[in-house]
């Protein structure tokens, strides 16, 4: 019997499974038919008699190529399968002993990939758990922050007052419901007999506030418009947290009192904990009471949000804000107190402006928190490329043979190949190290900066950070190795005796990579620093909100008594260069 | 002969082949021609289902195939014995002696032995 050659290496392993193993089934099945026909004419038997005696003793032979070719496939399949997994095992192995040779390099590279991947997946938490993940909210989509601009004075983001809630609440047709929230601080006396008064973070809000977020109670009932007026008794919702750890999980809460700000309140809920609003430390609700007949001093004070009804979008609910605001004028003629409603839409004429509502929980934050992640990039690429460096090192050490191997056609695949197993390897071990340092990073920075940051509680290493950790290992193993293998010597390489050059390059590499590292680090803390200020002041401001604060009635009223001295400083400076003119006649 | 050949007993077709493949490698045709002629046509092996035996042994990595030239110089593939199915054909030959042998006895008692 003669053999054909067989064709090894590549061809045979990228050997389309599904129709060579066909084409195969097809030639091994027509081999015997014409085999056995031979045989039978040989015999004596007519052609045509033969043919078709041999196709009827092999039996249903559309059938039989189908699951000839089935049992092949799999048998591909798993040979494929097999051969990966133990180039790739060969492979590593491989790699593993090569690292293992060059120590003081491969440890560089694995702390400082480990700095990088740390440092991503920690501020990934944070990204996913303040950014990206749905507000805790029932349908969060349809909840949106309600703000006016005030275009004539150049301010944006201005707030509700009690006039303008009213008239939205009664005349808007696009929402569900509308709700204003006030942050604020207060002495809070739990009247336990061991426990002082505390100053605590507390909200002011108007009933709607729970229903138009989709929240209920834990224990005991949210607060409902009956709550609401001025003359309602005084009552209060407390936080989960507060009920925990101020008054011991009392069953018995509902119905107690506390004393805020000196006024005692009786307790007729408890929210559940996923409820941190509007900021993860409040720790109870009051009602605003609030009355349209008698509004407080202070115009535009109150933070607004409203649930859309379903269906509606941001730029239709603000259409149908903006057409029913001038009923305004003739619903709740005072203002507030001293200055009428005409007057005041004459003077600062607001528009009213729908905002997404994560936005308003985090748009402070975000820009820094995404400039802290860009910075946490720039390290990863850094630490990338000192794996790379690392790679190249043994790379060019085996420069020659490489070179000989890429000249006779076979090796830059393999070269890359090794390349590859090096990084993963290296990627791996970092990842597992970056991981553990990126939980106690979050650990720590949820102690400290990230303390009190809107909707920090929901910071934590989750599935989705394990699986960022993977997605960052696999590309730093890639990007790695595709910055190492444009390094990867052609066949031109053999001709120049590249030896003396080798090491004062790779001095001069490393001392590159160790500055981008230092520059990387350097951002990164930079990046941290800043944020941690942006926080603070933030969060030690007394107001939510860190934006304009200024009630456009007053700005409106300075900015009328400064035109009105402006032009008396015109008129001043005329009538004195008319005095010197006259003098001078 | 004139006789129908009988059909075979489920599982001895593999050991038929194994046996065909300790004389070297065949072709599936060639297997089915042996089969046939060793034991004087009394054995009905069709033909589908003997490839499909030879692919599944393969499947189970008891025998090898390659692509090779027939002796009149076609391209047919050969089935070649592994060390595997060596060892399995020993296993099943063992297996099937016993069972004919005990089928022999009972079939050939001459006397009714109560032990």
């Amino acid at each position: 019997m003669k053999r054909e050659p067989r064709i090894r290496g590549m061809r045979r392993l990228f050997r389309l499974p599904g129709r060579r193993v066909q084409d195969d089934v097809d030639e091994e099945i027509a081999f015997h038919v014409d085999s056995r026909a031979r045989a039978l004419v040989a015999q004596g038997w007519s052609e045509t008699d033969a043919r078709h005696l041999a196709e009827r003793e092999y039996g249903d032979r559309v059938e039989s190529r189908r699951e000839l070719a089935a049992v092949d496939r799999r048998r591909r399949r798993r040979e494929w399968t097999r051969h990966l997994i133990d180039t790739a095992l060969q492979d590593l192995r491989y790699a593993a002993r090569a690292l293992r040779r060059s120590p003081s390099f491969t440890i560089t590279a694995t702390l400082t990939l480990a700095i990088g991947i740390a440092a991503s997946v920690a501020i990934f938490a944070v990204v996913n758990g303040v950014l990206l993940q749905p507000l805790p909210f029932r349908d969060p989509a349809r909840v949106v922050g309600a703000w006016h601009d005030f275009p004539t004075l150049g301010m944006t983001h201005g707030q509700q007052s009690a006039a303008t809630f009213f008239t939205y609440r009664t005349q808007a047709r696009s929402i569900e419901g509308i709700a204003l929230y006030e942050p604020e601080e207060a002495s809070v006396d739990t009247r336990e007999p061991t426990a002082a008064p505390r100053r605590l973070a507390t909200a002011s809000v108007s009933a709607t506030l729970f229903p138009v977020l989709g929240v209920t109670a834990l224990r005991g009932r949210v607060l409902t418009d009956d709550d609401d007026h001025p003359s309602s008794p005084p009552v209060v919702v407390i936080s989960e947290q507060l009920w925990r750890t101020a008054l011991g999980s009392d069953p018995h809460v509902i119905g107690r009192t506390l004393d805020v700000n000196g006024r005692r309140r009786q307790i007729v809920g408890v929210m559940p904990a996923g409820f941190r609003f509007p900021s993860s430390e409040t720790a109870l609700w009051v009602p605003l009471g609030l009355d349209p007949a008698d509004p407080p001093g202070t115009a535009f004070a109150y933070n607004g949000v409203a649930r859309l009804k379903k269906g509606v979008t941001l730029a239709d609910a603000q259409r149908d804000f903006a057409a029913v605001l001038p009923r305004i004028v003739d619903l709740y003629p005072l203002f507030v107190a001293g200055i009428s409603t005409s007057e005041m839409m004459k003077q600062v004429k607001p528009r009213p402006v729908l905002t997404p509502f994560r936005d308003d929980l985090t748009g402070a934050v975000a820009g820094t928190l995404w400039m802290i992640a860009a910075a946490a990039g720039l390290l990863l690429i850094v630490a990338c490329v000192n794996v790379a460096n690392l790679t190249l090192v043994r790379t060019d050490a085996r420069r020659r043979e490489n070179a000989i191997r890429a000249a006779i056609g076979a090796g830059t695949a393999r070269v890359i190949r090794y390349q590859f197993a090096e990084c993963i390897t290296v990627a791996t071990v970092a990842g597992a190290l970056g991981l553990g340092a990126a939980w106690a990073l979050i650990g720590a920075l949820r102690a400290t900066v990230l303390h009190g940051l809107p909707r920090g509680e929901e910071i934590r290493l989750d599935w989705r950070a394990l699986l960022f950790a993977a997605a960052v290992v696999a590309a730093a193993a890639l990007v790695s190795t595709a910055i190492s293998a444009t390094r990867v010597p052609g066949s031109a390489m053999l001709r120049e005796s590249a030896r003396g050059s080798t090491t004062r390059q790779h001095r001069l590499r490393s001392s590159l990579v160790a500055a981008q590292l230092s520059l990387g680090l350097v951002a990164l803390a930079a990046s941290g620093f800043a944020f941690s200020l942006v926080h603070r002041a933030a969060r030690r401001s007394p107001r939510f909100r860190c934006r304009t604060r200024r009630d456009p009635l007053d700005i409106a009223a300075a900015r009328a008594i400064r035109e009105r001295l402006e032009r008396r400083a015109v008129l001043f400076h005329a009538r004195r260069s008319r005095r010197r003119d006259s003098r001078r006649d | 002969m004139g006789q129908q050949p009988e059909e075979l007993l489920r599982g001895t077709l593999d050991a038929l082949i194994l046996k065909t493949l300790t004389w070297g490698p065949r072709h599936g045709y060639g297997i089915a021609g042996w089969i046939k002629e060793t034991s004087h046509d009394s054995l009905a092996v069709e033909d589908r289902a003997l490839y499909l035996a030879l692919h599944r042994l393969e499947d189970r990595g008891l025998v090898e195939s390659d692509w090779g030239l027939s002796d009149n110089n076609r391209r047919a593939r050969f089935y070649q014995l592994t060390a595997l199915g060596r060892a399995e054909l020993r296993a099943q030959s063992k297996r099937l002696s016993r069972y004919a042998d005990g089928l022999f006895r009972v079939l050939n008692a001459t006397a009714w032995e109560s032990r």
